[in-house]
């Protein structure tokens, strides 16, 4: 393939030989250079999804090691006497979770979720597992006025850390009258 | 007339130089994603995998190995030898040479400021960094100056341009090389600042004398200075990312 000029027959020395060399080689060179950036260009490519599949993967796994999305639970009663609920990790029935109270998003208390709850087993929630919670708010003397209620789950997470899994898309909310 | 006679191989001359720089523009651009693709590795290790704190800790390594496996594919391709990038005995010399008067001046700039905050700290750890570092300067030297310096120097420096033009671009092409190297030390300023006057040094030396052991020496011994000298409110735990990021509100 000839890429440098249209050239036709050429009969006369040197300058001519010349000519040709710079032809040839120049034609070889964009050839080797083009196949070279073609080739380097799918490695970047490859290597771009790679990184991009792998860092999707690396997301979903933090994402289930620190938020476990299986995480199931309710805050089912809140007056100003108590707060009940249950919270329950399906992939590890066994094991009761802590969860802690937080007024206004202020630690208040911290407990077990073990109490047996026949209405959970009844409505085929659970077999046996008990995993229900109850915090006593007549002990704490909140003031009068609005108070935000949440209950987070003490999930661990990586590396020995823990974090707080709310039971609750939005905190509830007790009324405190004089 | 013999001015006449040339003319054709004249043009076939600068036919050939034009038709090697359009495909020398193609694989410009290809040596710019190349660059961008390692840096993006690095930020993306920095600012997104080693904070999720995974549990695993070694997958932290996965966007550096993808980084690693370009590189030495890029080499292959390009027929790049040993020697070449660096890793040689070749300029050992002369490259400990270049690098002894910046490396003395930020010594004493470093031991000064420890001297004044009161935070030199030349304990059993320096001498433990010291054994270490330079290995880990050594593979950071080895991204900096073989893969980015290499590259950069392809993409701003033409081999047909006039020397003048070439020494002026050969300076562009260190300053991008550490203000890159600058880049991925953000957002901890001091880091920053020091990373970019030692990347162009570096690069300015490795142009010199392309010689990675040497360099790696000169990195490691510098940072382990740095750790020893430099007070904790200025090296900021020499955190980066999106670590550093955290580590402000402490």
């Amino acid at each position: 393939m000839r890429l440098i000029s249209g050239g036709g027959p050429r009969t006369a020395g040197g300058r001519v030989m010349t000519a040709d060399l710079i032809e040839i080689t120049s034609a070889q060179h964009q050839d080797h250079e083009s196949r070279l950036a073609n080739r380097l260009l799918k490695a970047v490519i490859l290597k771009l999804l790679a990184e991009l599949l792998f860092l999707c993967a690396a997301t979903s796994i933090a994402a289930f090691a620190y938020f476990n999305p299986a995480l199931r639970g309710e805050v089912e009663l809140v007056d100003v006497t108590r707060v009940e609920g249950w919270a329950c990790d399906p992939f590890s029935v066994a094991r009761p979770l802590e969860v802690q109270l937080f007024i206004d998003n202020r630690f208040v208390a911290a407990t077990v979720a073990d109490r047996v709850r026949e209405d959970l087993i009844t409505a085929r929630l659970t077999r046996r597992v008990p995993f229900g919670f109850s915090f006593a708010l007549n002990r704490l003397a909140l003031d009068p006025g609005r108070h935000w209620v949440q209950v987070y789950v003490v999930y661990p997470a990586p590396r020995g850390s823990k974090t707080l899994v709310p039971i609750n898309r939005q905190p509830c909310i007790v009324e405190i009258r004089n | 007339m013999p001015a006449l006679k040339s003319e054709p191989a004249a043009q076939d001359s600068i036919a050939a130089k034009e038709v090697i720089t359009v495909a020398r523009l193609s694989l410009r651009a290809v040596t710019v994603l190349e660059i961008v693709s390692v840096i993006i590795s690095v930020l993306v290790t920095v600012w997104a995998i080693v904070p999720m704190r995974l549990n695993h800790r070694w997958l932290e390594l996965v966007p550096g190995i993808l980084a690693l496996t370009l590189m030495l594919n890029s080499h292959r391709l390009r027929g790049e030898t040993l020697r070449e990038l660096g890793f040689t005995t070749q300029y050992f010399g002369r490259a400990l040479l270049l690098l002894f008067l910046p490396m003395l001046i930020g010594g004493a700039t470093l031991i000064g400021i420890g001297y004044w905050a009161g935070s030199l700290n030349f304990n059993s750890r320096f001498w433990a960094s010291v054994a270490f570092l330079p290995w880990w300067g050594l593979l950071q030297q080895y991204v900096l100056q073989a893969f980015i310096y290499r590259r950069l120097r392809f993409i701003f420096v033409s081999e047909q341009a006039e020397a003048a033009e070439r020494a002026q671009r050969t300076r562009i092409a260190i300053l991008t090389a550490g203000a890159l190297f600058a880049l991925v030390h953000a957002p901890n300023l001091t880091l920053v600042a020091v990373t970019l006057v030692a990347g162009v040094v570096w690069s300015w030396v490795y142009e010199r004398a392309p010689n990675l052991f040497a360099l790696g020496l000169s990195h490691g011994v510098m940072s382990a200075l740095t750790i020893a000298s430099l007070p904790s409110w200025l090296l900021q735990s020499m955190s980066i990312g999106y670590n550093h990021l955290f580590y402000q509100h402490f």
